[in-house]
């Protein structure tokens, strides 16, 4: 069974901000870290783009007694157009996992220029 | 020492303008590659690439002639070991990012690749031909806005970052060195952006006790 963490509302202050643990379910191969990002439906996420977030993910092998930085994103706010002129509903970064039981992850939020609104989901399957 | 592969390791993202990942480097006589790949309305550059924070020194960076997706990859001599950060920083925030490294060991420390080459299309397969040498090992790294791609026949994936934003993907390879080698991916035809190097051995004088060491 896949851990999907709906999105869920963050209201982060500037600094350097931790967020989880989770478990990550044994079955897992690839993680992924989203930020919900300002578009015309979401007007209240991420709206300046003075707002700029580095966002990284930590895993953990042995159970949650250490961990060590996987991957990250960095971003600013603001609305994002993408090639077909649709917004960008969120930023993102993924990896596919190691192998192995018992694993857990933990996301830091690194943010600078502003207090970040928006939105956080992690979805292991 | 030969020349051998150590390891390999990436990630990709989407609406961001810089990635990361961690990689872990051993071995003696090392050399780390990164690769990155982009792709978005606008076609940023590669402000540039840093592992353990330190600067890594570019091989090439090409787009196609639209454009519509950029291949870069960057070099580091003798990296430090253990498990480190590669950090890719673009001019802009793309809409697809994919990000691959791969270090080897038993490479010469003082010339450790020769002249990179690239290549640029829109038909499968994507190719670049490499000079070479016997003994030396090729890397590329190719980048094409295809949600799957495959890796060429002689060839021995290292990295695959596929389904980039349901849009592209990203991918590293080695083949044997020889007088020229091309190296190939195939996928359905789109625009892509590609190149590769030759990696060469370490030069170490034999020592006494080694089982091939010539004395005269």
């Amino acid at each position: 069974m896949a851990l999907v963490i709906a999105p869920i509302p963050i209201n982060v202050p500037i600094g350097r901000n931790e967020v989880g643990p989770w478990n990550i379910p044994d079955v897992a191969t690839m993680i992924t870290l989203r930020l919900g990002r300002f578009t015309a439906s979401t007007p209240l996420l991420w709206t300046l783009a003075g707002t700029i977030v580095n966002a990284e993910l930590h895993l953990s092998l042995d159970g949650g007694a250490s961990y060590q930085f996987f991957c990250g994103m960095g971003s600013r706010g603001g609305s994002f157009s993408r090639r077909d002129l649709t917004e960008a509903p969120h930023s993102s970064v993924s990896r596919l996992l190691p192998a192995q039981a018992g694993r857990k992850a933990k996301a830091f939020l690194e943010v600078t220029g502003g207090v970040l609104v928006s939105s956080l989901e992690i979805d292991a399957s | 020492m030969a020349l051998a592969f150590d390891a390999a390791s990436g990630t990709q993202g989407t609406a961001v303008s810089s990635l990361s990942w961690s990689h872990t480097c051993s071995g003696v006589d090392r050399l780390l590659f990164a690769g990155a790949g982009n792709s978005s309305g606008t076609i940023a550059t590669v402000s540039g690439i840093t592992f353990n924070s330190v600067a890594m020194t570019v091989v090439f960076s090409l787009t196609d002639d639209a454009p519509a997706a950029r291949s870069s990859l960057y070099r580091m001599v003798n990296p430090p070991t253990g498990s480190l950060t590669v950090a890719v920083t673009y001019s802009a925030t793309q809409d697809e990012v994919g990000g691959a490294s791969c270090s080897f060991t038993g490479v010469d420390q003082v010339t450790p690749i020769d002249t990179p080459a690239t290549n640029f299309g829109t038909t499968s397969p994507a190719t670049v031909a490499v000079t070479s040498a016997t003994g030396d090992l090729v890397v590329d790294c190719v980048y094409w806005v295809r949600t799957a791609i495959t890796v060429g026949a002689l060839q021995t994936s290292r990295q695959e970052q596929e389904n980039i934003g349901g849009f592209s993907s990203l991918g590293m390879s080695t083949e044997p060195g020889g007088a020229t080698i091309t190296m190939s991916w195939t996928s359905t035809n789109a625009r892509w952006a590609t190149g590769g190097v030759s990696i060469n051995p370490s030069t170490a004088l034999p020592r006494l006790g080694d089982s091939n060491a010539a004395l005269t």
